[in-house]
């Protein structure tokens, strides 16, 4: 029973020699492997964010939504004059 | 197809594939670093641009503003170990979820700051304050995306081969 090694070898070993790598193998198929350490490293980015935004007393772990007028709020008052309608109908042109 | 070749390859010439990744793995990770490190450093700043984007829930954008950051980091530092291959795949999935964000903002007229190296001056009344979003910014990202391809198409051999294979 031929050892892994040797299975392998076997199989990667032409006239002697090792086999080339083929671009298309290069490309190789994202394995098990490749996606734990993606998982993993996803993970430690995302603990340590979290841990950032927790030490940084400015930011708000889930920020306010933005500013909007409440109902019992006065409305902003405009700095200019309304244009009367009338300028409107002739084109806006005064 | 064999995506572990094992260490009998190791003592061959070094491939193409070998020698072009390294550098890539290396522009990679100056890039993510230098990006991630305005960001770190002002996550506030950071969080309004992503706030101009409008792509986020008001309450998320502080989440996004930190995490974003981190992961770029963790992405970067793991080109440079043994887990380049995991690094790789995270800053590819950063860019093209960096590439669809600076597509959709184009498609829909935003005028606002990229905030790819850092957020937008938040003293500035303006949202473009700072690097606006151009195409130019798609095809940055394109090319990136290409470097995360070499550091991908490298084999097996020249990375960390699992441990279960070395005798």
């Amino acid at each position: 029973m031929p050892g892994r090694r040797t299975r392998f070898f076997a199989q990667h070993r032409i006239a002697g020699r090792a086999r080339p790598v083929l671009p298309s193998e290069a490309f190789a198929v994202i394995t098990r492997n490749d996606l734990r350490e993606l998982a993993v490293l996803t993970a430690v980015g995302v603990v340590l964010g979290l841990v950032h935004l927790t030490l940084r007393p400015g930011l708000p772990l889930l920020a306010a939504p933005a500013a909007q007028c409440s109902a019992g709020e006065a409305p902003v008052e405009q700095a200019f004059e309304p244009e009367p309608m009338e300028s409107l109908i002739d084109g806006g042109v005064r | 197809m064999n995506a572990h070749p094992g260490p009998g390859d190791m003592s061959s010439q070094p491939s193409l594939w070998r020698r072009a990744a390294w550098p890539a793995r290396l522009v990679l990770a100056g890039v993510f670093l230098a990006a991630a490190a305005p960001k770190l450093a002002d996550p506030a700043g950071f969080a309004a641009a992503i706030a101009n984007y409008r792509a986020f829930p008001d309450a998320l954008v502080n989440l996004v503003a930190t995490i974003v950051p981190a992961l770029e980091l963790v992405g970067a530092l793991a080109l440079l170990s043994p887990w380049r291959r995991g690094g790789a795949l995270l800053l590819g999935a950063l860019l093209l979820g960096f590439t669809a964000l600076l597509a959709t903002s184009l498609a829909r007229g935003l005028d606002v700051s990229c905030g790819c190296f850092g957020g937008a001056d938040v003293t500035n009344a303006a949202e473009t304050a700072g690097d606006p979003v151009r195409p130019l910014h798609l095809l940055r990202n394109l090319g990136l995306l290409a470097l995360v391809a070499l550091s991908l198409a490298e084999p097996r051999t020249a990375t960390a081969a699992p441990a279960t294979n070395v005798r």
